[in-house]
C-alpha cells in the first residue's frame, strides 16, 4: 500500500521505511514535522492521490509536544476515513482518547508503541487492519487502561469473559486469533462477540459494529 | 509593587496607643517587658509588611524564650531602645488617635448633633447655624485623613527605629534569609527544568536508539525465518524481547522523572490518568482551572498524589480510594483519602517524607492524618507560584 511516514528521527524513519519497503509497501512521502505532514497529505489530496495509510509519530516539531497527534486529528477531520496509525513512545491514555474522540473516529485509526514495529509480522497485520477500517490499540496501553473501574455505563453489563474478548478486539485481533489466545472454540468466540454487540445495543446488520464496540469500550474505560 | 498596608498600620497604631498604660506599667518589670515589647514590635512590623522577623523560634514557649533572651547582650543593645521608643511613640499614638478620631467624628456628625440642638465644639470651632454645622463635615473628613496619615507615619517611624536598633548580626541574618529564600526558589525552578531536560534527552536519545535496535532485531528475525534458520531466529527473537524489556524499564523511569501528560495536558488530566492506572477503584473529582499552576507546583502535587495512591495500594488493605483536586487562581489543593488500616507514619521511611520536603520547597504543605484503624487522609496544598 501507499504510505506517508512522519517522524522527526532519521533513525526511526530509516528503520520503518526499510521494514515497509522490504514487505512490499511504498513510502510515497517522508515528513520530519507535523506541519510537513499536513502539507504533504493536503497536496496529495489535491492530486486525488490520498495515501492508503498515514504513519505518524506523536512528539514532533514544531512544538515538540503532541504535534503529531494534533496533525492526525486535523487530517482526519478534513479527509474523512483516512487511515492513520499513530506510532508513539508513550503509554498514555489521554493521547489515545484524543485520537479516538477525534472528529472522524469511525474506525481506521491505531495507536501503537513504536518498538512494536520490531514484531514485523504483527506490525504488518496492524497496518492491514487500520488501512481496512479497523481500530487497533497497543496491548500495553490496554493493559493499564483496563485497571480502571467499570462500575456504571454499558460495560457493566458485560461478563468478565466478554470484557476480555472485547479487549482483544481492541488490539485488532480477529475472532480466530481471539479463539487461539483464550483457548476457546471459534463458535464460543462468535457467541461472546455477538453478546458484546447485543449488550452494547448494536443490532445485527449495523455498520462497523466491531469498531463501534471498541470505541464504546474506550470511552467507558 | 510595594504594599503600604495603611489599614494594618492604622489598626496597629490604635492598638499601640491603647496599650500605652500597659507599657508604662511594664517599666516596673524591666527588662522582661522590654523583651516582650520588642518581640511584639517585630511581629507588628512583619504584619505591616516590613522586612522584620520575630526572633522567638517557632515551637519554643514565650516563657523559656524570654529566659534565654535575658542572658543575651542584644537585650540591652536592641530590645531596651525599642522598648523606650515604643513607650514614647505609643503615647503619641494614643493622643493622636484619641483626639484625632474623636474630633473627626464630632465634626462629621455635627449637622446631626445640631439637629438635636447640641452645639458640639471642637477646638476653636463652635457651630452658630445649620450652614456652619454642615461646613464642619468636610473639615472632619480632612481631619480624619490627616489623622490616618500621622498614624501611618508613626508606624513607619517604628519600622525605622526597629531597623536602626537591630544588631549587625541580626541584619546579616535577615539579609542571609532573603538570599536563601531566593536561591531556594531558583533551585526549585532549576530542578524542575532539569527533570524535563532529562526526560527529553532520554526520549530523544536512549529511547530512540533502543527502538531502532528493536526494529533491526525484528528485521534480523524476519530474515532468519525466511531462510528457515530457526536457531538464529530464536536468538533474534530473544534479543528483540530483551531489548523491548529494556525499553519498558526505561519508559517507566522516564515517567517517574516527569510524566508526559503533565506537560501536554496539565495537572487534572495527569491525575485522572494516575487514577486510571491505579489498581485501586478511584473516585476522582476535580474543580477549577489548572493552567495557572507553575510547572514545579504541578509536578510536586502530581508526585504527592501518586505516592499517596501507591501507599494506599501497598499498605491500607483496601481496594478503593478517593482523590479530590481543587485548582484556583491563588493555589491548588489535593486530597487522597482511604478507609483503610491507617497508622501511616511519615517518619517511617515512606516516600511521603521526601515529598513533604518537595512541597515545602515550593511554599506548599503536605499533611497526613492517619489514626490507626481509621483510614488515611493525605492533603497537599500550595500557591500557584512559589511565594518567594
Amino acid at each position: 500500500m501507499k504510505i506517508v511516514l512522519a517522524d522527526d528521527s532519521l533513525l526511526m524513519r530509516a528503520g520503518i521505511r526499510e521494514i515497509l519497503i522490504s514487505n512490499g509497501h511504498e513510502v510515497i512521502r517522508e515528513c520530519e514535522s507535523a506541519t510537513e505532514l499536513i502539507l504533504a497529505v493536503d497536496s496529495l489530496a489535491r492530486d486525488a492521490e490520498l495515501p492508503d495509510l498515514v504513519l505518524t509519530d506523536v512528539r514532533m516539531p514544531p512544538g515538540n509536544t503532541d504535534d503529531g497527534l494534533r496533525a492526525a486529528i486535523d487530517l482526519r477531520s478534513r479527509h474523512r476515513g483516512l487511515p492513520i496509525l499513530v506510532l508513539s513512545a508513550y503509554v498514555t491514555g489521554p493521547y489515545v482518547r484524543e485520537l479516538l474522540k477525534g472528529p472522524g473516529a469511525d474506525g481506521a485509526v491505531g495507536y501503537l508503541l513504536k518498538e512494536k514495529v520490531g514484531r514485523i509480522a504483527d506490525f504488518l497485520r496492524v497496518l492491514d487492519t487500520v488501512a481496512g477500517g479497523g481500530v487497533v490499540i497497543d496491548p500495553e496501553v490496554i493493559k493499564y487502561i483496563t485497571h480502571s473501574a467499570t462500575e456504571d455505563g454499558p460495560l457493566a453489563r458485560l461478563t468478565p469473559r466478554e470484557l476480555e474478548v472485547l479487549a482483544l478486539m481492541a488490539q485488532g485481533r480477529s475472532n480466530a486469533e481471539i479463539a487461539e489466545e483464550l483457548f476457546l472454540s471459534a463458535a464460543a468466540v462468535s457467541k461472546h462477540v455477538a453478546n458484546v454487540f447485543l449488550k452494547l445495543g448494536m443490532p445485527p446488520g449495523q455498520d462497523n459494529r466491531r469498531v463501534k464496540a471498541i470505541l464504546t469500550w474506550f470511552e467507558y474505560n | 509593587m510595594p504594599h503600604f498596608h495603611s489599614g494594618r498600620r492604622v489598626l496597629t497604631e490604635i492598638i499601640a496607643g491603647a496599650a500605652f498604660p500597659v507599657l508604662l506599667a511594664g517599666v516596673l518589670v524591666l527588662p522582661i517587658s522590654a523583651i516582650a515589647v520588642a518581640e511584639a514590635d517585630r511581629h507588628r512590623a512583619q504584619f505591616c509588611g516590613a522586612q522584620a522577623m520575630p526572633l522567638r523560634p517557632v515551637g519554643q514557649s514565650w516563657r523559656s524564650w524570654i529566659r534565654d533572651r535575658l542572658g543575651v547582650w542584644a537585650l540591652w543593645r536592641t530590645d531596651l531602645p525599642i522598648f523606650l521608643t515604643a513607650l514614647v511613640l505609643c503615647a503619641i499614638s494614643l493622643i493622636v488617635s484619641f483626639f484625632g478620631f474623636i474630633s473627626t467624628s464630632v465634626l462629621i456628625f455635627n449637622p446631626v448633633l445640631w439637629a438635636f440642638g447640641i452645639e458640639a465644639m471642637v477646638g476653636p470651632f463652635k457651630p452658630g447655624s445649620t450652614q456652619q454645622a454642615w461646613l464642619a463635615v468636610p473639615v472632619g473628613l480632612l481631619l480624619g485623613v490627616v489623622t490616618v496619615v500621622i498614624l501611618t507615619a508613626i508606624s513607619w517611624l517604628r519600622d525605622a527605629c526597629l531597623k536602626a536598633f537591630l544588631s549587625s548580626s541580626e541584619q546579616d541574618l535577615i539579609a542571609k534569609l532573603e538570599k536563601l529564600g531566593s536561591s531556594r526558589a531558583s533551585l526549585t525552578q532549576a530542578f524542575e527544568a532539569e527533570r524535563q531536560r532529562i526526560e527529553r534527552d532520554l526520549h530523544d536519545g536512549a529511547q530512540q536508539e533502543l527502538m531502532a535496535v528493536v526494529m533491526r532485531l525484528g528485521m534480523l528475525e524476519a530474515a532468519a525465518l525466511a531462510r528457515e534458520e530457526s536457531s538464529l531466529a530464536i536468538q533474534a527473537t530473544n534479543a528483540r524481547e530483551q531489548a523491548e524489556h529494556a525499553l519498558e524499564r526505561l519508559r517507566q523511569t522516564v515517567r517517574d522523572i516527569h510524566p508526559r501528560e503533565l506537560s501536554d495536558f496539565g495537572l487534572k488530566v495527569a491525575v485522572e490518568e494516575l487514577a486510571a492506572r491505579s489498581p485501586l477503584r478511584i473516585e476522582f473529582t476535580a474543580t477549577g482551572e489548572d493552567s495557572l499552576l507553575s510547572s514545579p507546583t504541578a509536578a510536586a502535587i502530581y508526585f504527592s498524589v501518586s505516592e499517596a495512591l501507591t501507599n494506599v495500594a501497598k499498605h491500607a488493605e483496601v481496594n478503593q480510594a478517593r482523590i479530590e483536586l481543587r485548582c484556583g487562581a491563588v493555589g491548588v489543593w489535593a486530597q487522597v483519602r482511604d478507609e483503610g488500616s491507617g497508622g501511616v507514619d511519615i517518619a517511617a521511611g515512606s516516600g511521603l517524607a521526601g515529598l513533604r520536603e518537595r512541597m515545602h520547597s515550593i511554599g506548599g504543605e503536605l499533611e497526613i492524618n492517619s489514626p490507626p484503624g481509621a483510614g488515611t487522609v493525605v492533603t497537599v496544598s500550595a500557591p500557584c507560584e512559589p511565594t518567594w
